[in-house]
């Protein structure tokens, strides 16, 4: 009659660290059940786009790659239990809160970095089309253009600044306008914000203050956020069947994107203000051209 | 680790808007407890469960199960306690092999053979997707998961609501099993279907406006609390006269019919020494005695049960 | 597996519903010496009630001497019961007995009734399971 009780004693008495690692594999598990296919399908864009196609010559690619993985991905892992209404079941669980944010967080955040930096750099020095090289004589082997160090950082901090303010923004909302409108307005927010650091504190203080400072407002906004998370009241929702915001999402983030690409093209205040970094970066850009073309 | 399976001492709860579902309540549940709580819609008894497991927060007071407080404790701890309540949705789009799966990464002591047991004891599909069941198979699942984890406190809101009878009892009797393999295992549920609670509880509790009105043993309950009907010879009965222990009672003639919460065996017998009086005691159902207790109330009633002291208290 | 009709709302408790069951399956002779009983957690489960009320139930029809139960194998029909000295006997009876004198005393019904009552039902009792005649220790010791 006690063989399930001392089951479970021994069970619970195995160390700590272990249980942890696998709760952990668990939520991974369950996050593979309901996104798996949607991150082959990112990761396939990028090695499409990236590798075969060699089409991410400039780092505006990645960022546009940033902001596809935010809108679907990045989007779903923060406010899945809110949706479905699962957030009675899943907090009940024993996985705790802070874990649950953590690996969701962290999948995310792998998600984008990942592919981006390894990315970037093989933009950087021309990576894919060496690749090619070995195969074909043209056409894919041609370099990309110089570019600035400043879309490189943008790529790198513009997709996963936005990933980690939203998501840590919209981790605390209880229901879906909530989340719609947080999403709405926070990714309003960045715009503003993005626009202002780049327009206004850039010039006056040095090229990478502003990825610097977003960088700093998400791992604040992410810190402050898993705190409150921690201290969320799990109570589902009814789920609502009604109007899908997301079409709000959709649009911000493609204004977003306008924005942004818009300040690639046609932009003289960046090519002639006479920042020391920048011209050193072109000027380095254009050797490593010449030794890296076939 | 105290013998306190499940404690609450001065627990308080109040939703925006002003709605105090929780207030003061006081519940000490020891381990090895089959333990029932009925209450009348509102009367706070999914609020104290959900406070139990940690899904909300306090405003006052302590909840503590296994010594421990559910917000604050590691995964490892959580897995001892399961939960299941009416309100909860699973994942729509995963499977009950999937569940099972899941929950055997999260649940250290889970035993994924009687998983399967119950998953076909249930008649329940693996490979269905949950949101292609009917409300009872999800609350079959659900109960499932629970069962499987092999915690050792089980927090049950209303685990039988949507179950045809025929599942209930199974629900009931797989529950007794449970106690068989685990002696240790305490139970905390809450229903509205009393008889199961006569069935497998050994203690019952009442909770009525955020708090705990009564907390006895089962037995004790059934064997104190009778209806008491006492017929005088006149038209009515002596001035004055009161039955003693009586909850509520109720006048009509010559009659007087109370509920009655006896301390010992022989407390009628200065009743039944008046002379013209007759004494009938009547069994009462846990139902019945609920209904007494909860039932509407006339104006007499309200008096009569003022006169004869409120509703038993611990 | 005999059947056990429990009623968990009618006032009685539950365990005194399986010994008074199980007793007169003994004593109407479709539950014999050497019989075995279903055990508890059969019985738990089946009738869907908690095993501690069970365990109850079989105890004190252990301590009767109905039933005993053996470890490891389960429990048994014994007859030590009919072989109660009848000192026990009468200790065991008399609660029963008091209670049907105080309700006869209520009703005002005549002793004479009550008894050819108690006859009557012991009649019925005893032609389906005779009752053994103590031995001589018994009478020694009662």
């Amino acid at each position: 009659m006690d063989s399930v009780a001392v089951n479970r004693r021994n069970a619970t008495r195995a160390d700590g660290r272990g249980i942890r690692a696998r709760v952990i594999r668990g939520l991974l598990y369950e996050e593979w059940l309901a996104r798996g296919r949607l991150i082959m399908v990112c990761m396939a864009i990028w090695v499409i786009g990236a590798w075969v196609l060699s089409t991410f010559t400039h780092p505006a690619w990645y960022m546009a790659w940033g902001f596809l993985v935010l809108a679907t991905v990045g989007s779903q892992l923060a406010r899945a239990d809110v949706f479905e209404g699962t957030e009675e079941f899943a907090f009940a669980l024993p996985a705790t809160r802070l874990t649950r944010y953590l690996v969701r967080f962290a999948l995310g955040l792998g998600l984008l970095l990942i592919p981006t930096c390894v990315g970037l750099l093989a933009t950087r020095f021309n990576v894919p089309q060496a690749l090619w090289g070995l195969i074909v004589e043209s056409g894919f082997t041609e370099a990309g253009p110089a570019v600035g160090a400043e879309w490189y950082a943008r790529a790198l901090t513009y997709p996963t600044a936005a990933f980690a303010l939203l998501f840590g923004l919209t981790a605390l909302c209880q229901s879906r306008t909530q989340f719609s409108s947080t999403t709405g307005l926070g990714s309003l927010g960045l715009v503003v914000l993005t626009v202002f650091l780049e327009r206004w504190l850039q010039p006056r203080t040095s090229w990478w203050t502003p990825f610097a400072v977003l960088a700093l407002t998400a791992v604040v906004a992410v810190v402050t956020s898993a705190f409150l998370y921690m201290r969320k009241e799990g109570v589902s929702r009814p789920v609502r069947q009604g109007h899908d915001r997301r079409w709000i999402v959709v649009v911000i983030a493609g204004a977003l994107l306008f924005l942004l690409l818009l300040f690639s093209t046609g932009r003289p205040s960046v090519r002639h203000t006479p920042t020391p970094g920048s011209e050193t970066d072109s000027h380095k850009h254009e050797t490593t051209n010449t030794n890296g073309g076939f | 680790m105290g013998k306190l399976a499940i404690e609450a001492r001065g627990l308080r709860k109040r939703f925006r808007g002003g709605v105090v579902a929780v207030d003061g309540l006081e519940l000490e549940i020891e381990r090895g407890m089959v333990y029932g709580l009925i209450g009348r819609n509102g009367a706070g008894k999914t609020t104290t469960l959900r406070l139990l497991m940690g899904l909300l927060r306090a405003n006052a007071g302590t909840a503590r199960v296994l010594g421990m407080d559910m917000w604050t404790v590691s995964a490892a701890e959580r897995a001892r306690v399961a939960y299941v309540s009416q309100e909860q949705q699973l994942h729509d789009w995963m499977t009950v092999g999937e569940l099972c799966r899941y929950a055997a990464y999260l649940y250290p002591a889970w035993d994924q053979p009687y998983a399967e047991h119950l998953t076909k004891y249930f008649g329940l599909v693996p490979d269905r997707e949950v949101g292609r069941m009917s409300g009872g198979e999800k609350r079959k699942v659900a109960m499932l998961l629970t069962l499987a984890a092999r915690p050792e406190v089980l927090l049950l809101d209303e685990p039988a609501a949507n179950f045809d009878p025929i599942a209930r009892r199974e629900l009931i009797g797989e529950l007794a099993s449970v106690l068989v393999d685990d002696g240790g295992c305490t139970i905390l549920f809450s229903t509205h279907i009393i008889s199961d609670i006569e069935r497998i509880a050994d203690h019952v509790g009442i909770m009525d406006k955020g708090k705990l009105v009564t907390s006895a043993r089962l037995d004790e309950l059934q064997s104190t609390t009778k209806r008491v009907q006492v017929v005088f010879e006149g038209d009515t009965p002596p001035p004055g006269f009161r039955v003693p222990g009586a909850v509520r009672s109720e006048v009509s003639g010559p009659v007087v019919s109370a509920v009655v919460r006896l301390e010992r065996e022989d407390a009628l017998d200065e009743v039944r020494r008046i002379p013209g009086a007759r004494v009938n005691v009547f069994p009462l159902g846990l139902e019945d005695m609920f209904i007494e207790l909860f039932g509407a109330k006339t104006a007499q009633e309200f008096v009569e049960g003022e006169g004869n002291g409120q509703r038993g208290s611990e | 597996m005999l059947h056990f009709q429990i009623n968990p709302s009618s006032g009685v408790s539950v365990y005194r519903q399986i010994m008074d069951q199980m007793k007169y399956y003994v004593v109407s002779g479709m539950l014999r010496y050497g019989d075995q009983v279903p055990s508890i957690r059969e019985l738990a489960r089946s009738l869907a009630v908690n095993p501690t009320t069970i365990v109850k139930a079989y105890t004190e029809l252990e301590h009767e001497g109905v039933i005993e139960m053996q470890q490891g194998k389960g429990a048994f029909v014994t007859d030590s019961g009919r072989r109660m000295s009848p000192a026990r006997q009468e200790a065991a009876l008399r609660p029963q007995a008091r209670q049907l004198a105080v309700e006869a005393g209520q009703m005002g019904a005549a002793e004479n009734l009550v008894l050819r009552v108690v006859k009557e039902e012991l009649g019925h009792v005893n032609r389906s399971a005779p009752i053994a005649e103590p031995t001589d220790k018994e009478k020694r010791d009662g």
